[in-house]
């Protein structure tokens, strides 16, 4: 990917976050991917759980999850299985809106946020147990 | 490391290559395979589950239930974005029925992580 692409893309998710999703979107969401994170990709609540089942998370494992957007599967993995999340990712009106829904499903002391390209974390190495990306490479 | 992402299916012809590349998102297009990509930054087991049929479903379920929404979703997104996205969707839909495209999910382990630092972990979650 160019930098010209990424400069598009993030434009394009800026934008897109920036937006709180109508009703029938969340409804759609639903329906479609069984969650309301304000996704659209094709990572569905099932997937998440074989996800995590894959990677054996539980209580107190660190998980990063990089291209979160606004926390979709990293918040929901953290609640489901009680891990400690990262959530990283460029556009900050995402991550401000997977803060939020931290705070308000009482995450908060268990998730960090990092406005970060996955090119370039401040993370030494070693730092999390498990590392997840879903529909980034897409 | 875990991570789900979409891959042109194996033993096309090169103009099946290139409709998989058009048809999918821009890594389709790659030209390392991911299993070498782990491998080269120290991961292995590396395990792969098919998801396409899944994929399949999903992406018809997108156009399924936002086509009746499509100027009220519209609205709310930059100009042509809903619109481009749509058709990105029809022409991935077309191309995994096609068998042109795979869904995957790919699981790893970190060769540096040993054995004894998981234990020790776990010892201090438990």
């Amino acid at each position: 990917m160019t930098a010209r692409d990424e400069a598009q893309a993030l434009a394009l998710f800026q934008e897109r976050y920036r937006s709180t999703p109508s009703l029938p979107a969340c409804q759609i969401e639903q329906r479609v991917i069984g969650g309301d994170w304000g996704a659209n990709g094709y990572t569905t609540m099932a997937q998440a759980d074989i996800l995590a089942r894959g990677l054996g998370l539980s209580a107190g494992d660190r998980l990063l999850d990089l291209g979160t957007g606004r926390g979709w599967p990293g918040l929901y993995l953290a609640a489901r299985t009680g891990c400690r999340v990262v959530l990283a990712d460029l556009p900050l009106e995402g991550l401000r809106v997977a803060a939020n829904r931290a705070a308000s499903e009482g995450l908060t002391a268990r998730t960090g946020v990092v406005a970060s390209a996955a090119s370039g974390l401040p993370f030494r190495a070693g730092s999390f147990d498990a590392v997840i990306h879903t529909d980034v490479l897409c | 490391m875990g991570f789900y992402t979409i891959v042109e299916s194996p033993g096309l012809s090169p103009a099946a290559r290139r409709r998989a590349r058009a048809a999918g998102p821009r890594a389709v297009a790659m030209r390392s395979d991911h299993r070498r990509l782990l491998g080269a930054a120290g991961f292995h087991d590396v395990t792969e589950l098919d998801v396409t049929a899944a994929f399949a479903v999903t992406a018809s379920a997108w156009l399924a239930e936002t086509g009746p929404h499509t100027e009220e979703l519209a609205r709310l997104e930059p100009p042509g974005a809903f619109a481009q996205r749509q058709a990105d969707r029809r022409r991935m839909l077309a191309a995994i029925h096609a068998g042109l495209l795979r869904r995957v999910l790919l699981l790893a382990r970190d060769r540096r992580r040993s054995p004894a630092a998981r234990d020790r972990r776990d010892r201090a979650h438990a």
